[in-house]
């Protein structure tokens, strides 16, 4: 599913944020991505994306090497994965639903089907009731889980999450990562990163740590 | 909170990252949301939307409009081009008794056609109708007009050459002052219409241009404000035309209801022309009416503005994705 061959990440400032990555990702496989703040875990996140491109070696998805990607493809991949942003950038002058639609209205779904589907959606984060409501009317966790419930409205094979619990309260933080899980259970790739190394301890599952742009540790 | 995973959860399997195959209905169906988004956006701010509109409204106008009205004269001189004239201004010691024994002789000439009389009262009084020149006039006390006789050549004295010696003939009548072919004007005329025609399109260069500026740079502006939604489109996956489309339908709105409201400061302008047209028109016995646009130049109108508008964003569009990049 996903593969990262002797991967580095150099921004253009010269400085250094990931060094020599070997790792992969089997498909409906769930991982965490900790490390300290400043670690590299959101770059390795958007090389995924290809938000950024790497400067060394190969990031590959289902075979596919991303930096070789011609960027009129980049939307696709995009649509093949959910990503939960630390920040979950919703549209204010747009509806909860409309939001989490956005993603559908993209894709061209048909109307009909959109709103069974966001529906879907906003019940799997708890959030039906607030489908007609516009985003500042929300609580900060609240709006976390709109965004999640946007990054898994198209049912994407690959979950990606930068630090989703950042502004939940830990049994809200509890109940997304146990939405997580049940979403890798039916089959979904996932990759989270986090650093609430608590939560993720009593999860069971492997764990990537970086450390100055080194992985230095991974498995269980 | 309860999850409950019902067969919704069925993942999209999907082989590789591909670009779908190009799915008419999908196709369509991105096209009407970006038609109604941009709709929406134009009503959601009426008065700045009524503002841009008026002014591209004008701006169309001004070309089509002085279109129109060329046209107008066109239409105007052709009828006058079908009936060259020429007028014989009678020396002021023709009284109206030798001047009718004038018109008798001239009836009698196989080279006329028609002879008509127009007596200095007569003259005085087809003047003074006219507006304007009531209280000029008044101020004389004795009648400062010529009588006048006018002259309409035969079929066969209406070419040019003909013309010249016949006016040359009866230049030579004693009770002529000054015989004078109306032709001359009429071909004055045509060579202004024609420099008319030549500015009026250096003019619709210039304001096609203006329009262009004015909504590729509202367009821009649009982009600017919507700079955060272009960025969460891009996270989530639209593709470059996506995010470009309701900018397009936009600016062809833009357009499009600008060139409507232009049609409109035309058939205004028209009206408020067409009553002294009409009154005119009464006073030469003509039953001359003014044109307006017309189906074709409305259609034409119509398409420009949609055209213009739709470039316009093009511009504005690609300028902000390419800085993007
Ligand atoms: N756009 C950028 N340009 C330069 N340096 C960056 C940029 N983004 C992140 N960095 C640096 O790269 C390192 C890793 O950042 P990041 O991946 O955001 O870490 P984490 O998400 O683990 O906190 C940090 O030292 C950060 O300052
Ligand atoms: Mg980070």
């Amino acid at each position: 599913m996903l593969e990262f061959k002797n991967v580095s990440k150099q921004y253009s400032n010269g400085h250094e944020a990931l060094i020599n990555l070997n790792f992969t990702l089997e498909s409906g496989e769930m991982s965490f991505l900790t490390g300290h703040s400043g670690a590299g875990k959101s770059t390795l996140l958007r090389l995924i994306t290809r938000a950024e491109r790497c400067t060394r070696g190969q990031v590959l998805i289902d075979g596919q090497d991303l930096s070789l990607l011609p960027d009129k493809k980049i939307p696709y991949l995009r649509r093949f994965m959910g990503v939960v942003y630390q920040s979950p950038h919703l549209l204010d002058d747009r509806t909860v639903f409309d939001n989490v639609a956005l993603p559908l209205i993209i894709a061209g779904v048909r109307y009909q089907e959109i709103g069974r589907r966001v529906r879907a959606s906003l019940d799997k984060v708890g959030l039906l009731n607030k489908e007609k409501l516009y985003p500042y009317a929300l609580s900060t966790g609240e709006q976390q889980r709109i965004g999640i419930a946007r990054a898994i409205v198209n049912k994407p094979p690959f979950l990606l999450a930068d630090e989703p619990t950042g502004n939940l309260d830990p049994s809200l933080s509890a109940e997304i990562m146990e939405l997580f899980d049940e979403l890798h259970q039916v089959g979904v790739t996932v990759l989270i990163a986090s650093h609430d190394l608590t939560l993720i301890a009593c999860m069971q599952h492997r764990i990537l740590h970086l450390k100055h742009g080194y992985l230095i540790k991974d498995g269980l | 909170m309860k999850y409950q995973f019902s067969s919704q959860t069925t993942v999209n399997k999907l082989p590789s990252i591909n670009i779908p195959q190009p799915d008419i209905r999908v196709y369509a169906l991105s096209h009407w949301r970006a038609l109604l988004v941009s709709l929406r956006r134009l009503i959601h701010m009426p008065l700045e939307s009524l503002t841009i509109l008026a002014v591209i409204g004008i701006a169309l106008a001004l070309p089509s409009g002085l279109f129109v009205l060329l046209q107008n004269i066109q239409k105007l001189s052709l009828a006058w081009d079908q009936q060259t004239k020429i007028s014989l201004f009678l020396k002021s010691t023709v009284d109206d008794a030798a001047a009718m024994q004038l018109v008798n002789r001239l009836n009698l000439e196989n080279s006329l056609a028609q002879v008509n009389y127009v007596s200095p009262q007569q003259g005085l009084d087809r003047l003074s109708k006219q507006v304007g020149f009531t209280q000029a006039l008044g101020q004389f006390n004795d009648n400062p007009l010529p009588g006048l006789i006018e002259v309409v050549p035969s079929k066969a004295m209406q070419l040019p050459e003909a013309l010249g010696g016949l006016v040359e003939q009866l230049q030579k009548l004693p009770e002529v002052d000054v015989a004078q072919l109306d032709m001359a004007w009429v071909k004055r005329l045509h060579s202004l219409l024609k420099l008319s025609k030549k500015g009026a399109y250096a003019l619709a260069i210039f304001f096609a241009s203006a329009v262009f500026l004015i909504i590729g740079n509202t367009i821009h502006l649009a982009i600017q404000n919507q700079r955060r939604e272009i960025e969460v489109i891009k996270l989530v996956g639209g593709t470059y035309a996506f995010i470009r489309r309701p900018f397009l339908y936009r600016g062809m709105l833009y357009g499009f209801f600008g060139a409507i409201f232009a049609a409109l400061f035309i058939t205004l302008g028209l009206l408020w022309l067409s009553d002294t047209v009409v009154e005119l028109a009464v006073e030469y016995n003509s039953a001359y009416t003014l044109a307006g646009l017309g189906w074709s130049g409305l259609g034409l109108l119509l398409l420009s503005g949609a055209v213009l508008g739709v470039a316009g964003a093009w511009l504005a569009v690609n300028h902000y994705l390419r800085l993007a990049d």
